[in-house]
């Protein structure tokens, strides 16, 4: 097995979502999670953070999710991370124009707290082996 | 299917006929129908007149002839009373009685030498008057006939025979003939050439005798007295007193003719044993015929012929007269008369032709006028200068030519009117791909006039690939008939003046008029509906969007309830559910804004109108806010005195918008502040009601986009202010249903003042 995934850095503007899914991150995935409001703030935080995921909201004021996802390329300490999209965009060929930016799984809103871990998990375990 | 445009190229032969101006048809008819009657006419008039000319003349030359055959019979009586005349002179007795007793009369002594004598000297008087007599004879029937008397017509003149020359006539035809014949009867003989002593004489006289026979005072024949006549010299006299103005023929029943000319001339005289040359036609045909009189014609002759019976004592004998007139003289009046016709016939026909030339000219000049006007006129302009006031077909051609030009032009004009102001752009081109007309909506699309487009090629309307590729197009159109664009409606794309380029509907239909190939085309530009396409799928997109963020907090809340180590811990669980119950407030407010959005895009948004005073309205909305200032921990402070207005509004639909401009005052109002709410007079006839904030203020650049769905500013504040984007939307559509307008001003850091401007209403012009 290769290494476990434990931090996530996790970008949403909504405050009311933040809340449910940071409570889901940590309390029911014992994930190590942080919040981020805006896509310039999970720039600033990657950093000292180095999480080994970003699950990030597409439609934020400032950077939007695409956005954060080009800078974050261009980083090297971030360009490895990868970034799973979570979106209330629900329309395929939505999730797919994300994917094709280079996140490794889209999320949709509303999402399932008890499953949401799994997916996690499992998206990023599909990136470690690819 | 690609149809063959030729057909007009390969136009069958009409009749010919159709190829004549009607002019000449006029001309050609009428001469031919003139010549033809005229032939006609003038043909039978002239068969007609041409017998009744023959009928008539042969009436004339029957009339000459008789009167010619009663000149020739009386030659023969008078011969037949000369021959009886002289048997009866005493000579005669006086012979006979001297010979019976010695040469002396008893009765007077006279010897028969006297006797013969005083015969003689008679005779030769006679003979004297009777210039073509040439032999008196006196033939006793004893010693073989010997001749008793006889004078002859010799060279010096009329002699008497002397005795020793007499010659016997026993031999002869006639004597026979004489012996057998009755007291008193004459006969003649046949034509034949006199015999002297028996033999031909050598001057071959053709001789004809009048004989009677002579008997004694016992009754017994004694002998016979014989006139011989020089049959030629007979005939020639009688023509020379006749003097006939015709040819004329004497034949007799043994075929012997004379012919004497009209000149009075004695062309020949043959001899049936010895004819020197064939005797014309009608010779034998007369002496085998029975008839008294008999026409012969010939090719080139009118022959007629009359009978005469000489002798009544031979039936047999006959003299024939025929006179003998070229058919061209007795045809010559009615040749006369076809001659004149002819000439009247061609005179006519000149006529004719020159008034059928005059006629056709005054047919045709105003058919040809007509088609030089119809020729000449342009467009759907009124034909000026049709004979429309004349009553003939001419005029009734002329008038539904003219009606049929109204009606074109109006058919134009209503066509012109219909194509000019129809949305879709329609335009047309030749075979060649030349623009030939392009309506003012293909104006509006393309931005060209038509003045810059029609005679160019329709390419300059393309972009490309559709630019290269349209020449090559239309020729194998043209070439297999197979299509791309025809007669189907597709997206194309197009290419305005300005370069833009734009996508647009384009339907193509090919016409065949007459020989020549149009297609017309159908354009409707799309980019604008393609916008409000590409525009409503943004607003579903984020419908949905707007709507599942909620959700995701309401489902995400409940499904963390749900897990134990959550629902056992109070705090979270107790922010998780007022998480959830918010959630579903603004899901609420979202629903009903969007419902809202959708019933004012339809029109379907009801107004319950009614004119309120407003200040009092403004008072009662504010007070019952004052718990959501609360909530906000701001103050709504309402201006003390408010001026008394009337507004017709809906009162429902006017909360719903001062509540939207109070709320979002008061959320983006800093905790402690005040929301100053106003009414003014603008003028007499509006007024405003303003709430202000202070604020956070609105960016400059956000103000452009204020009012549009789900315009919310960025920023970090936004989204927990928990608006659906929608409420300013929807007030400013509220607000100018009422005829009013929404307006703001702003400035970052200070605050906001939002307002209503409203027409004021008179108080007394309440609603029933």
């Amino acid at each position: 097995m290769s290494e476990a995934l434990t931090k996530i850095l996790y970008v949403e503007d909504d405050d009311d979502i933040a809340q449910v899914v940071m409570m889901t991150l940590e309390d029911i995935g014992g994930f190590t999670a942080v919040h981020c409001n805006s896509g310039q703030k999970a720039i600033d935080t990657i950093i000292d953070f180095a999480p080994q995921l970003i699950l990030m909201d597409v439609m934020m004021p400032g950077l939007s999710g695409p956005e954060t996802l080009k800078i974050l390329g261009q980083m090297p300490v971030a360009q490895d991370i990868p970034v799973i999209f979570m979106t209330a965009k629900a329309q395929k060929h939505e999730q797919e124009a994300y994917r094709n930016l280079g996140a490794i799984g889209v999320i949709v809103k509303p999402f399932d707290p008890l499953a949401l871990s799994e997916q996690i998990t499992s998206l990023w375990q599909q990136w470690k082996t690819a | 299917m690609h149809k063959d445009v030729a057909a007009g190229t390969n136009v069958p032969q009409l009749w010919r006929m159709n190829n004549i101006s009607l002019k000449n048809k006029i001309i050609f008819l009428t001469c031919i129908s003139v010549l033809l009657s005229t032939l006609l006419v003038g043909s039978i008039n002239y068969y007609r007149l041409e017998k009744i000319v023959l009928d008539t003349a042969v009436e004339k030359l029957a009339g000459e002839t008789r009167l010619m055959a009663q000149r020739f019979k009386f030659s023969y009586d008078l011969m037949k009373g000369d021959v009886q005349v002289l048997s009866q002179t005493p000579p005669v007795q006086g012979i006979i009685r001297s010979l019976s007793e010695n040469n002396i009369d008893p009765l007077d002594g006279s010897s028969t030498r006297e006797w013969s004598q005083r015969l003689g000297t008679i005779f030769a008087s006679m003979m004297a008057a009777r210039p073509h007599y040439i032999q008196i004879r006196y033939i006793g029937i004893g010693d073989q006939g010997r001749e008793l008397v006889r004078v002859n017509r010799g060279a010096s003149g009329v002699e008497l025979v002397a005795n020793e020359d007499l010659q016997q006539k026993g031999q002869e035809p006639y004597f026979a003939v004489g012996l057998k014949a009755a007291r008193g009867e004459v006969h003649f003989s046949e034509v034949n050439y006199n015999r002297e002593r028996g033999d031909l004489d050598s001057s071959l006289i053709p001789t004809v005798r009048a004989l009677v026979p002579v008997f004694d005072d016992k009754d017994q024949i004694f002998g016979m007295l014989v006139i011989n006549t020089n049959y030629a010299e007979m005939l020639h006299s009688n023509l020379e007193e006749i003097r006939p103005q015709e040819n004329t023929f004497i034949v007799n029943n043994s075929g012997d003719y004379m012919e004497h000319t009209k000149d009075g001339k004695i062309a020949s005289f043959e001899f049936h044993d010895n004819y020197t040359v064939p005797p014309p036609g009608f010779v034998n045909e007369i002496v085998k015929s029975s008839s008294n009189e008999e026409t012969f014609i010939s090719d080139n002759a009118v022959s007629y012929f009359v009978r005469l019976n000489v002798d009544p004592n031979n039936p047999d004998a006959f003299l024939g007269i025929v006179v003998r007139v070229p058919i061209e003289e007795l045809l010559r009046t009615a040749t006369e008369a076809r001659t004149t016709s002819l000439i009247f016939g061609g005179l006519l026909v000149l006529g004719c032709l020159v008034a059928s030339l005059v006629l056709a000219r005054m047919f045709t000049a105003p058919l040809n006028e007509m088609t030089e006007e119809i020729k000449q006129s342009s467009g759907n302009k009124k034909l000026k200068n049709l004979p429309l006031e004349r009553g003939d077909e001419i005029g009734d051609l002329a008038r539904a030519f003219d009606q049929k030009t109204i009606e074109l032009a109006t058919n134009e004009a209503t066509m012109a009117a219909i194509v000019d102001n129809t949305i879709d752009g329609i335009l047309s081109i030749d075979e060649h791909g030349t623009v030939e007309t392009f309506n003012r909506a293909c104006e509006a699309i393309f931005g060209y006039s038509s003045e810059e487009v029609i005679g160019r090629n329709v390419k300059m309307l393309m972009p490309d690939p559709y630019h290269r590729e349209h020449d090559g197009y239309l020729k194998n159109y043209h070439r297999t008939g197979e299509r791309k664009i025809i007669g189907t409606g597709r997206e194309v794309e197009g290419r305005r003046k300005d370069g833009d380029v734009f996508p647009m509907q384009l339907s193509v239909s090919g016409v065949d008029i007459g020989s020549r190939k149009i297609y017309s085309g159908v354009v409707r530009d799309i980019s604008e509906s393609r916008q409000m396409e590409i525009m409503k799928d943004e607003f579903i997109s984020t419908v949905n969007h707007e709507l599942r963020t909620p959700l995701t907090s309401i489902q995400g809340s409940l499904g963390l309830l749900m897990a134990k180590v959550v629902r056992d811990d109070p705090v979270k669980s107790q922010k998780l559910l007022q998480i959830s119950y918010e959630n579903c407030q603004r899901l609420t407010r979202l629903v009903n804004d969007i419902l809202d959005i959708e019933k004012i895009a339809a029109g379907k948004m009801d107004y319950q109108l009614e004119v309120v005073e407003i200040g009092q309205l403004v008072r009662d909305i504010v007070e019952s806010q004052h718990s959501f200032a609360e909530k906000y921990n701001v103050e709504f402070k309402l201006q003390s005195d408010l001026p008394k207005v009337f507004v017709d509004l809906d009162q429902d639909r006017f909360n719903q918008a001062l509540i939207n401009l109070l709320s979002n005052a008061a959320k983006f109002s800093q905790s402690g502040g005040v929301v100053e709410i106003g009414i003014t007079r603008k003028s007499a006839y509006e007024v405003i009601i303003s709430v202000r904030d202070h604020g956070l203020g609105i960016s400059k650049s956000f103000h452009s986009k204020i009012f549009e769905k789900f315009a919310q500013e960025d920023g970090s504040s936004t989204r927990r202010k928990g608006g659906s984007g929608l409420g300013l939307n929807i007030t400013r559509k509220i607000i100018e249903s009422f005829d009013g307008t929404v307006n703001f001003e702003s400035e970052e850091g200070v605050g906001s003042v939002f307002s209503f401007t409203l027409p004021i209403c008179a108080a007394n012009k309440m609603r029933a």
